[in-house]
């Protein structure tokens, strides 16, 4: 009786996982479609012919090459930002001691979950003003002033730290900076990876901001580029489908080869409380 | 500047980067924003003040009222249904049966993808004449909806798309479940506990913190959803961009605070609209988190 | 200073040198179509050369040959001056770029449906000063066509290229249903009576349908032009909305008719599966709509898509009730823009009145691929320089141009907001949710309301 229970479950589990599956699978059986096939009834479910010409016309009308580029070059520079202006307040909000240090820890959790569109307006309006609007400077500058979810990651983790080893060091006439430098941070390379990978990712697929400050269609990333184009072509649906394909192929790569960063990433952030 | 001084303004230094982006970024624009919320503002003409006229504009609109109505059946239909969600997928793959980490990771990627892309994914998945859904539907002799062409059926296919890229969720739960002690299970087993007893006393409540953080995350996520309704709601029919179809179904919040700020040139009601969205999202917060302790503190 | 420090800050330094390295390339040019010409000309005058910036709402696949071409040879004719194109801007980043003192020199539109809106919050500059000195001839542009772009007696925007729209119908699918190609609809009630011969249902499914109000550009609401057969009312002489003229309920019991009779759903879900507009997948290339008001450029996108079409172009049928609306045709087009914010206006009106030429005008109307009508009569008088590029069909559109009476909608000052809320109101008849009086009546109260504010 067991038995039976186990094999419905199993089946129950594959069978949903291949619903879940299906949306990739059809986006990819589509995309290879010719597309007088893709807009028969009754649908054909195998392409046939297999082509490859959505995504030859595709990579014509779409520049994916240059939106590659600018996410690229966005991705990595807002993360060593993050990265590099994260760790001192990380380090200074967990073991150094100093008035307002609560109050500071909790403005700190109190803007992680601060949305975005209440600040968006003043915040265009100070790049505005400052004529950095079209640039890339608005997605890019303010990751070397600190992001409150990053801190907080790394403060979790700091925090942990036996104080003993720092007070050791102290001792030996070490001052913050050396400890930092030379102890913290050796001991901190998986949470920075953490912490530049979801900064990267979040980056990537970020589309408010490329929305709001990047004017110039050489400047679009995935993102938008992916969004424009679908939106004046909405119903050309074997090149737009054949751009998505194109688009998270990169990502999809990096996950695989990634996971365990990205994961283990999470689960700092949210159980350790 | 002898060490004791040092040792007083270090911590400051350090905090510094940090500091400047907090008073730029995130203090200076909430009440930026209050200010603006007053007045009336197109860009072109300097802020006029008005009071609270705008507050009241909006309490009048009935675009407004959509957007929040909209707004609050994502959130709170659609996250409780994620968490659940991922919560029943998290107990399914917390065996180790080999192929596991495959399925969790097949799991897991949606969520990893661009919003965008996922939108756009979805929009064809659930397109009514020709998407996946409506195709097996039809196997089975049943007419599909007309999903996002369908007011009544645009957000319930937001829904699916949600319940898709809810990876992020289920990762979280499966590594809060691997941290519960199995002797809680082997007593309750030997007290004669079902499976489904078990999970309800002892996996449930063991989970608690895991459910608040996840709702957090997701109560605020959904209350600045944007991206995805942008994408699927936004055709460029001859020229004019139509947002919010079919018939504002698919119009939020966020997205309806974008329009009034840069399509209409309201940046004074647009405000007005953030500010109430910042009160809304820490009183959530404050209840939430009230009684919760944070490490270290 | 000890070894951490040191390579903390040199750290930082690197990052601030790559910050701004990237920051000075990353800020924008808008880059010409044409690969950058190595850089600077070595004998270059003292004076600086001015970049008058042009942005365009349409993609460069349309016209942006033509439109380099122009720029090439006015570049070379004013050294000074160099003339640079970005595509595929929204209005939004036109209005938003105006509020970052990040203004072109000049925008293209679609359509002249933004001019009372934008001139009223002081987005876009009046061209009046520039008129006046005459280098371009007022009286040589189609009457009536600034009406719509003028707004308190100033002139906002110049029409380059206009747009008429026909009735296109599929001769095949005539014969098919029994109807005689040679013989279309004369009036909107016989349209209606062809369409429903036209479209086959097939349980439930429709497989092909005869008519649609809301398809590509011919929206009640989209552009106006079928509300101009009824010759109903958009815009008081003050700007305030007109929906409270009585025609207007012709106009949507007339239009929603496809919707009442094979209901919304069917409709929705049919529309939902066109291919793309203008493509070879579009739904009149495909066999799925018989009949289409369109513009001229449809004739050359058959042409390109499925030139084996057996198409035939007449004039769209008018409304029994109104026979002396029988020659009355909607025309609007791309519309040209300054906004208030340009830093080079006096070089952009050098450019703009390079543009205004007869050839250059016919060169963007009729040799591109998109196919406009010269707004220009000197133009279209040259059309036959040109008509070897063109399908024959294509000048059907020029003749009527140059003999109807055409209707422009005027400008006002909430014209934005109208046809925004008229799309709404579009949807919503046409899926049954509100009755169409009272769905006008919702609508111009609500109009109303925005028209007394400003």
């Amino acid at each position: 009786m067991g038995r039976r229970i186990e094999w419905i479950g199993w089946a129950a589990l594959l069978g949903f996982t291949f619903i879940f599956a299906l949306p990739l699978i059809f986006l990819l059986l589509s995309s290879l479609k010719l597309p007088s096939k893709i807009f028969i009834q009754p649908p054909e479910w195998i392409p046939n012919p297999i082509t490859l010409e959505n995504y030859y016309q595709a990579t014509k009308v779409i520049p994916f090459f240059l939106y590659m580029k600018n996410t690229i070059i966005i991705s990595i520079l807002s993360t060593i930002g993050t990265v590099l202006s994260c760790i001192t307040p990380a380090y200074a909000l967990a073991k150094m001691s100093f008035r307002g240090k609560h109050l500071l820890f909790g403005i700190l959790l109190a803007t992680m979950f601060l949305p975005y569109p209440v600040v968006m307006i003043p915040t265009y309006l100070i790049f505005a003003k400052l004529h950095w609007t079209g640039t890339f400077l608005p997605l890019i500058v303010p990751a070397f002033m600190g992001d409150a979810f990053s801190i907080f990651l790394l403060r979790q983790f700091f925090i942990r730290l036996p104080t003993e080893l720092l007070d050791a060091a102290r001792v030996d006439g070490a001052n913050e900076l050396q400890i930092l430098g030379y102890i913290v941070l050796p001991l901190s390379k998986a949470v920075l990876a953490t912490v530049a990978v979801l900064q990267f990712t979040f980056m990537w697929s970020d589309f408010l901001r490329p929305l709001l400050y990047l004017n110039d269609t050489h400047q679009y990333t995935i993102s938008i580029g992916l969004q424009n184009y679908q939106a004046y072509h909405t119903t050309s649906w074997h090149l737009v489908l054949a751009g998505t394909v194109i688009f998270i192929t990169p990502i999809f790569l990096i996950f695989w080869v990634a996971q365990r960063t990205f994961v283990s990433g999470l689960t700092l952030g949210s159980l350790n409380e | 500047m002898r060490k004791g001084r040092v040792d007083k303004l270090l911590p400051w230094l350090f905090l510094s980067p940090w500091l400047i982006g907090l008073v730029a970024f995130s203090l200076y624009p909430i009440f930026a924003t209050l200010f603006y919320s007053f007045t009336r503002y197109d860009f072109f003409h300097p802020p006029q003040w008005v009071g609270i006229e705008n507050y009241i504009k909006l309490v009048h609109d009935s675009v407004f009222w959509k957007s929040v109505g909209n707004t609050l059946y994502l959130t709170l239909i659609g996250v409780p249904l994620t968490l659940g969600f991922s919560f029943l997928v998290a107990i399914a793959l917390n065996r180790p049966f080999r192929g596991v980490g495959f399925l969790r990771a097949l799991y897991y990627l949606p969520s990893v993808l661009p919003p965008v892309a996922a939108a756009v994914i979805w929009a064809w998945v659930l397109n009514p004449e020709h998407g996946v859904v409506n195709n097996a539907l039809t196997l089975v002799g049943i007419q599909g909806p007309n999903w996002f062409y369908d007011p009544n059926w645009s957000k319930p296919g937001l829904l699916l798309l949600m319940l898709w890229c809810s990876g992020y969720y289920i990762i979280i739960y499966l590594a809060g479940l691997q941290d519960i002690p199995k002797p809680l299970y082997e007593a309750a087993e030997l007290d004669g506990a079902s499976r489904i007893q078990s999970l309800w006393y002892i996996t449930w409540p063991m989970l608690s913190s895991v459910t608040i953080f996840n709702l957090i995350v997701g109560l605020l996520g959904g209350l600045q959803y944007f991206t995805q309704a942008y994408v699927i709601s936004t055709p460029n029919t001859a020229g004019v961009a139509v947002t919010g179809a079919p018939q504002g179904s698919l119009l939020f919040y966020a997205m309806q605070l974008y329009i009034l700020a840069f399509k209409n040139l309201k940046m004074g009601t647009a405000s007005a609209m953030a500010w109430i969205l910042f009160l809304v999202s820490a009183i959530f917060v404050a209840l939430l988190l009230r009684r919760h302790e944070w490490e270290g503190e | 200073m000890n070894k951490t420090l040191k390579t903390i800050s040199g750290v930082m330094l690197i990052v601030m040198l790559v910050v701004t390295a990237c920051a000075s390339k990353a800020t924008p040019t808008a880059k010409p179509i044409q690969p950058q010409p190595t850089q600077p000309q070595p004998t270059e005058p003292p004076k600086a050369k001015v970049t008058v910036n042009f942005w365009f709402a349409g993609a460069e696949a349309g016209v942006g040959k033509e439109m380099n071409t122009m720029a090439e040879a006015f570049n070379k004719e004013h050294p000074e001056i160099e003339v640079k194109f970005l595509w595929e801007t929204p209005t939004e980043k036109f209005l938003a770029a105006g509020t970052a003192g990040n203004s072109p020199d000049l925008y293209m539109t679609y359509g002249p449906q933004a001019t009372g809106s934008w001139a009223t919050a002081g987005a876009i500059a009046p061209f009046d000063e520039f008129l006046n000195r005459g280098d371009i001839d007022v009286n040589d542009i189609l009457p009536g066509l600034l009406g719509s772009t003028t707004w308190k007696d100033k002139v906002y925007g110049l029409p380059y290229g206009t747009d008429m729209s026909m009735l296109y119908y599929n001769a095949d699918m005539f014969k098919a249903a029994g109807l005689d190609p040679e013989k279309p609809p004369v009036t909107m009630e016989e349209l209606l009576q062809y369409a429903e011969k036209l479209t086959i249902v097939d349980g439930g499914n429709i497989k092909q349908i005869g008519w649609l109000p809301n398809y590509g550009w011919t929206h009640v609401a989209g552009d106006g032009s079928i509300t101009v057969r009824f010759g109903a009312t958009f815009f008081n002489k003050d700007g305030s909305p007109g929906l409270d003229d009585p025609r207007w309920v012709e106009v949507f019991n007339w239009a929603k008719w496809p919707f009442d009779k094979y209901g919304v759903d069917n409709v929705n879900r049919l529309i939902s599966g066109f291919g793309e507009y203008g493509t070879a997948q579009d739904p009149i290339c495909t066999g799925k709509l018989a009949m289409i008001y369109d513009g001229e450029w449809t004739v050359l996108n058959i042409k390109r898509n499925c030139p084996d079409l057996n198409y035939r172009v007449v004039r769209f049928p008018y409304p029994t009730a109104y026979p002396d609306l029988k020659d009355n045709f909607e025309m609007g087009g791309s519309t040209i823009y300054m906004p208030s914010g340009a830093p080079h206006k006096e070089e952009a009106w050098k450019f703009l009145v390079y543009m205004m030429k007869p050839e250059n005008i016919d060169m963007f109307c009729l040799a591109s691929t998109n196919g406009n009508i010269p707004h220009s009569i000197k133009a279209l008088k040259l059309y036959d320089n040109y008509k070897a590029n063109l399908p024959p069909d294509f000048k059907y559109f020029i003749d009527l141009a140059l003999t109807a009476k055409p209707t422009v909608i005027p400008a006002s000052s909430i014209s934005d907001e109208f046809f925004s809320e008229l799309m709404k109101l579009e949807e919503l008849i046409y899926s049954g949710k509100i009755g169409v009086e009272e769905g006008l009546k919702n609508t111009q109260d609500t109009l109303m309301g925005i028209f007394k504010e400003k």
